[in-house]
C-alpha cells in the first residue's frame, strides 16, 4: 500500500531518517507531505507514532495510487 | 534493592525556580480532587510542561507523593510492581511489607486480586496522598491497564492517582468521566495563555519583550511551552534589533517550531558544548564519569552543571546532581546531527562503561543499539543464570527477542535459556518451540543440555511420564553445580516422580538438596514449596509429628525485617491436612483456610494441586455441610477441567468417589471406575492410590471380599517397598476390617495392631475413623498395643462410650467380631415394631423372662441402656 501523511511545519528529513521508503516535499502552505511506498500498517502505524511524539500535528493521512 | 540509577525513576522532579504559576490548572486539579475525583489524567504530546505542572501541583498542596517514572521495560509486570511497591513505601512505611514474594511468585495473581492488596495497605493512610506515574504513555501490557483500572476504580477516599502520558491510556475514560471520576488536562489546557507567556519571558527567562513580539512568538509556537523555551534562549542576550529580526524570521519561516529554534539555540552554543551534546544524546540517562567515557574529556561535570543552569533541556533526576537526562525532544533533535555510525561507537562506548560499572542491563542495551551482536550475545550470555534465578524473564525474553530469532534458535545457551524462559512464564508452547530446535543443534554445551532436558524432566512430571526419573537425573549431571536455579526444578521433578512411583527415601533425599539449594540462594518461595512437598514425604512415610513441626517452623521464620515469611503461608495447606488426620478438625479448618488465601494471592493454587479445597471439602463433608463439600469439589473439577491439569481432575474425582460411596450411590462409583480405567490388576503410583482405596471400599460394600483381599495386599506391597508407613495405616485398617467381616478374628486382630503400632506414635486418627463403627468394634481387640491411643480413639468415635464399656460389651456378648445372635436379632427387631415385652414373649413363644435376658444381652452388645437407644443404635448400626 501507498500513503500520503500531510503535517503542519516543514520538518528536516534526518527527523524521520530510521523510516525507510519515505519521501517529502516541503508544500508553500508551510506544511509537508510525506510520501510512504510500499507500506504495511505496521509501518504505517510506526511514522504516525514517530510523527507524534516529535510534536508534529498530523492534518492528512490517506491512501493514494503511485507509479511503480 | 534498587540500584542507584533506578532509584532515579522514583524521585519527584525538581521544580524550576522562577517559573509561572499554572494556577488556573492547579485549581482545577484540586476540585478535581474535592469533588470526588479519584483520576488526574495529563494527557499530551511531549514539551507541554505537564510533569512540570504537576511538579508544581504538589508544592502547592499538602499531599504526600508517590512518584514513579515509567520506561519500556516496565512492562515486565515484575519490574512494574517492584517500582510502584517502592514508591508507594516512601509515603507508607512499610508498604511493601509480605508483597515482595508476590513479586517473586512465578505467576502473578489477577489484577483485581493484585490491585486489592495494594489498595488495602493504602486504606490504612491517615492523611491524603497521591501516587503519579509519569511517562504512562510507553506502557503496553494490559496486565498493567487492568490492575491500574481496578485500584482507580477501588480508590480509597483519602488516596488519588494521577497519570502523566503523552497518549490516552486504555482505560475505562468516558465511563469516568460521566462519573466525574476524572479530571482531565489536555493539550489545550496546557498551551500557555498570552498573560502566561508574558509572565514567563518576564519571570522565568527575564527577557522583557514587546506586546506584539509576545503575540508572534505565542501564535507561531501556539502556547506549547518547548517551543517558548527554545525561542527564550535564542533570544537571550539580543538587543533589542536582534530580538526584532529574530522573531520576524520566525515567523516567516515555514520550518516546524521545534527545528527551527533547535537550530537556533544549538549554533548559539560553543563547539565544545555542540560536540559535548551530540556525543551524550544517545543516552537515556547521563552522569558526569559516563559522559567522560563518551566524550574522552575529564569536565564533564562542569559541563552538565553549566547546561542545567542555562535551561538547556537538561533535566536533574537526583537531588545530588549525579544523574540526568535530556528532554526527549532535546534528546531526539541532537541525535538527528549525528551519522547513524558515530551513533554506533558512542553506544558501543556507553556499553563497556555501564559493563565495567556493573549496570549489566544498560550494557546489554547499548549494545544491542550499536548493532554489536557479538558483544551483546556475550553479555547475554552472562546475565543468562543470574536473570533465571532472580525471575527477571520478561527482560531476558526481550534481550533475546532483540537478536536474530535464527541465531538464538542456532545457539545452544541462548535457544536453551529462551526455551527455560518461556516455560518458566508457563508459555509452555513456546518453550516446546524452542526445545524442539534446541534438539537440531550439534556440540551444545553441557550446561545447556542440562537445561533443556530439565525442561524435559518438568513436562514429563507433569504426564506422569516414568522418563522423569532418567530425565532429571541426566540433567542434573549435566548441570553440575551450574544454574543451581534451575538444577532445584530438575530435583524437584525427580523427587515427585520417585514418590509417584513409591520410592519415598529417595524422594525425600532430592528434596532435601533442592531445599539446601533453595535456602543457598535465599530463595524463599522455593524454600517454601519444596519444605512443602518434603513435609508430605514425611506425612506419607509415618512421620506425622515431624511433619507437623516443620510446617509450623517455617511459619515462624522471620525475615530479615523481623517478619514471617510471607509464602511460608502455603505451608498451612499441608499443615491443615495433617490436624485433619489427627482429628482437630477446627484447627484444621481456620488452617487451612489460611493456606487457600496465601495460595490465591500468590496465583499458586493450580500449582498445589487443590491440596487446600480437599482438606476443606472433607472437613466441610464430615461437619455435615455436604453441600458446600460438594460445591468445593464442583468448583475445583471445572476449573481443573477448563484448565487441562488432568492430575488435579483425578485426586478430585477420587475423592468424589469417596463421598459418593459413603452415601451409598454404587453406581456412580462404578462408572467412575470404569472411566478411570481402573482395574484390580492396575499399576499402582501414589496418585492413583487414593482411587484404588474407593476401589477396595467399593469391592467390600459388594461383598467381593476375594478381590478386594487381592487389591489390598498389592497396595499394602506398593507402600512397603516405598516405605510408606503412613499410608499403611489405611490399608492396613481396611484389610483388618475385611478380616473381620469374612471371620478371621485373629487375622483382624493382627493387622489393627500393626495399624495401631504405627499410627499411635504419630497421632495418625482419621485413618481409622473414617472407616467408622466397623473399625470401632475392633479397636478393643488391640487396646493392650497402646492403651492410651486406642481409648482416645475410642472417644473420637464416641465420647460417651469409653474403652470400659467396650470391654465389657465384648466380655459379656463373646466379641463383637460375631454380633448379635439370630434370636437376638428377632427380638430387637420386634422392639423396633414398639411393641411390648409381653406381646413379643407371645410372638415368639418365649416366656417374659426370656425377652428379658435377650434384651439385656442386647443393650450390652450394643452398649446402650434402654430400648430406645437400642433400636436408634441399631439403625444406626443397619443391623435392622
Amino acid at each position: 500500500m501507498n500513503y500520503e501523511i500531510v503535517i503542519l511545519g516543514h520538518i528536516d528529513k534526518r527527523r524521520l531518517r530510521e523510516l525507510d521508503g519515505i519521501e517529502l516535499e516541503f508544500l508553500p502552505g508551510g506544511e509537508t507531505k510525506i510520501t510512504c511506498r510500499e507500506f504495511d500498517q505496521a509501518s504505517l502505524h510506526a511514522i504516525i507514532n514517530r510523527i507524534y511524539n516529535l510534536g508534529l500535528t498530523l492534518k492528512v493521512v490517506k491512501e493514494v495510487a503511485l507509479d511503480k | 534493592m534498587l540500584s542507584p540509577i533506578l532509584k532515579t525513576k522514583l524521585f519527584l522532579p525538581a521544580s524550576r525556580p522562577n517559573s509561572v504559576s499554572r494556577s488556573l490548572l492547579i485549581r482545577k486539579i484540586s476540585e478535581g480532587i474535592e469533588q470526588g475525583g479519584k483520576l488526574t489524567l495529563v494527557s499530551a504530546p511531549a514539551g507541554y510542561g505537564k510533569t512540570t505542572l504537576i511538579t508544581e501541583w504538589l508544592k502547592t498542596v499538602n499531599r504526600e507523593c508517590a512518584w514513579v517514572s515509567m520506561d519500556t521495560g516496565d512492562n515486565d509486570p515484575k519490574r512494574f510492581f517492584t517500582y510502584l511497591i517502592a514508591s508507594l513505601k516512601s509515603i507508607l512505611e512499610g508498604f511493601d511489607q509480605d508483597l515482595s514474594s508476590l513479586i517473586e511468585s512465578p505467576q502473578l495473581p489477577t489484577p483485581e486480586i493484585l490491585a486489592t492488596l495494594l489498595l488495602n495497605r493504602l486504606v490504612s493512610m491517615d492523611s491524603p496522598s497521591v501516587l503519579a506515574i509519569d511517562d504512562y504513555h510507553v506502557i503496553t501490557n494490559d496486565y498493567l491497564h487492568r490492575t491500574i483500572e481496578f485500584m482507580i476504580e477501588n480508590c480509597p477516599p483519602l488516596f488519588h492517582i494521577i497519570i502523566i502520558s503523552r497518549l490516552d491510556p486504555p482505560l475505562p475514560l468516558g465511563k469516568w468521566r460521566v462519573r466525574s471520576l476524572l479530571t482531565e488536562v489536555r493539550v489545550n489546557d496546557l498551551r500557555f495563555s498570552d498573560e502566561e507567556v508574558r509572565a514567563f519571558f518576564a519571570q522565568t527567562m527575564q527577557l522583557s519583550l514587546k506586546p506584539e513580539h509576545i503575540v508572534s512568538l505565542k501564535t507561531r509556537t501556539e502556547g506549547w511551552i518547548a517551543g517558548l523555551q527554545l525561542a527564550a534562549l535564542s533570544l537571550r542576550g539580543k538587543e533589542e534589533q536582534g530580538i526584532a529580526e529574530f522573531i520576524e524570521r520566525f515567523r516567516g519561516s515555514h520550518r516546524f517550531v521545534i527545528d527551527y529554534l533547535f537550530d537556533e539555540v544549538f549554533h548559539l552554543q560553543t563547539d565544545e558544548v555542540k560536540e559535548f551534546l551530540c556525543s551524550t544524546a544517545i543516552l537515556n540517562r547521563l552522569c558526569a564519569d559516563l559522559c567522560n567515557e563518551l566524550t574522552d574529556r575529564k569536565d564533564s561535570m562542569n559541563i552538565l552543571l553549566n547546561l542545567e543552569q542555562n535551561n538547556l533541556f537538561l533535566i536533574p533526576l537526583d537531588e545530588e546532581r549525579q544523574w540526568y537526562r535530556y528532554h526527549h525532544l532535546f534528546a531526539d533533535f541532537l541525535r538527528t546531527e549525528l551519522e547513524a555510525k558515530q551513533q554506533a561507537v558512542l553506544h558501543q562506548k556507553a556499553a563497556k562503561w555501564y559493563e565495567s560499572n556493573g549496570y549489566q542491563n544498560e550494557a546489554i542495551d547499548h549494545s544491542l543499539a550499536a548493532g554489536d551482536k557479538e558483544k551483546a550475545v556475550g553479555l547475554i550470555k552472562r546475565q543468562l543464570s543470574q536473570s533465571i534465578i532472580r525471575g527477571d524473564l520478561y527482560t531476558l525474553i526481550e534481550w533475546l527477542e532483540g537478536l536474530d530469532e535464527n541465531l538464538v534458535r542456532k545457539d545452544g545457551e541462548l535457544c536453551s535459556t529462551k526455551a527455560c524462559a518461556h516455560f518458566l512464564l508457563s508459555q509452555i508452547e513456546q518453550a516446546c518451540s524452542y526445545v524442539k530446535d534446541f534438539k537440531q543443534i550439534k556440540n551444545a554445551d553441557r550446561l545447556s543440555l542440562g537445561r533443556v532436558k530439565t525442561l524435559e524432566a518438568w513436562l514429563a512430571n507433569i504426564r506422569e511420564d516414568k522418563m522423569t526419573i532418567d530425565l532429571a537425573k541426566e540433567a542434573i549431571g549435566l548441570m553440575g553445580n551450574q544454574d543451581l536455579g534451575l538444577k532445584v526444578f530438575a530435583l524437584v521433578a525427580l523427587a515427585q516422580s520417585l514418590r509417584s512411583r513409591g520410592y519415598l527415601d529417595r524422594s525425600t533425599d532430592a528434596f532435601k538438596e533442592a531445599l539446601q539449594i533453595s535456602r543457598q540462594f535465599g530463595y524463599t518461595l522455593s524454600i517454601c514449596t519444596v519444605t512443602m512437598d518434603l513435609v508430605y514425604n514425611y506425612y506419607i512415610q509415618g512421620d506425622l509429628q515431624y511433619a507437623i513441626q516443620l510446617c509450623l517452623d517455617m511459619l515462624a521464620v522471620k525475615n530479615t525485617e523481623n517478619r514471617p515469611l510471607p509464602a511460608a503461608g502455603i505451608l498451612n495447606i499441608p499443615l491443615a491436612a495433617f490436624y485433619f488426620e489427627s482429628n482437630q478438625i477446627e484447627l484444621a479448618e481456620e488452617t487451612v483456610l489460611r493456606g487457600i488465601e496465601t495460595s490465591r494471592k500468590l496465583a499458586m493454587h493450580n500449582i498445589f494441586g487443590g491440596d487446600g479445597e480437599r482438606t476443606l471439602a472433607k472437613i466441610k463433608s464430615l461437619q455435615g455441610s455436604h453441600e458446600d463439600a460438594s460445591a468445593i469439589i464442583q468448583n475445583a473439577l471445572n476449573s481443573a477441567r477448563s484448565a487441562g491439569l488432568p492430575i488435579i481432575t483425578l485426586r478430585f474425582e477420587a475423592l468424589l468417589a469417596e463421598f459418593k460411596l459413603a452415601a451409598g450411590d454404587v453406581q456412580w462409583v462404578e462408572d467412575w471406575i470404569r472411566r478411570s480405567e481402573l482395574s484390580p490388576e492396575g499399576e499402582i503410583t501414589s496418585l492413583k492410590e487414593q482411587s484404588y482405596l474407593v476401589f477396595v471400599r467399593l469391592l467390600m460394600t459388594k461383598k467381593l471380599w476375594q478381590k478386594a483381599e487381592a487389591l489390598l495386599a498389592r497396595l499394602e506391597n506398593f507402600s512397603h517397598k516405598g516405605q510408606r508407613k503412613g499410608r499403611l495405616v489405611s490399608i492396613l485398617v481396611l484389610q483388618a476390617i475385611l478380616s473381620g467381616a469374612v471371620g478371621n478374628a485373629d487375622g483382624a486382630k493382627m493387622k489393627l495392631r500393626e495399624a495401631v503400632n504405627i499410627a499411635a506414635p504419630h497421632n495418625y486418627r482419621r485413618s481409622f475413623l473414617q472407616e467408622g463403627e466397623q473399625v470401632l468394634h475392633l479397636l478393643p481387640l488391640v487396646q493392650d498395643t497402646a492403651p492410651e491411643f486406642v481409648a482416645s480413639l475410642i472417644e473420637d468415635f464416641h465420647p460417651e462410650l469409653n474403652l470400659n464399656h467396650l470391654v465389657s460389651r465384648i466380655n459379656t456378648a463373646g466379641g463383637l467380631a460375631e454380633p448379635l445372635s439370630e434370636r437376638e436379632l428377632e427380638v430387637l427387631k420386634l422392639v423396633a415394631t414398639g411393641l411390648p415385652n409381653t406381646e413379643i414373649a407371645g410372638k415368639l413363644y418365649i416366656s417374659l423372662g426370656t425377652v428379658k435376658w435377650h434384651t439385656n444381652h442386647i443393650y450390652a452388645k450394643l452398649g446402650v441402656k434402654n430400648r430406645t437407644q437400642a433400636v436408634n443404635k441399631a439403625k444406626e448400626l443397619k443391623i435392622i
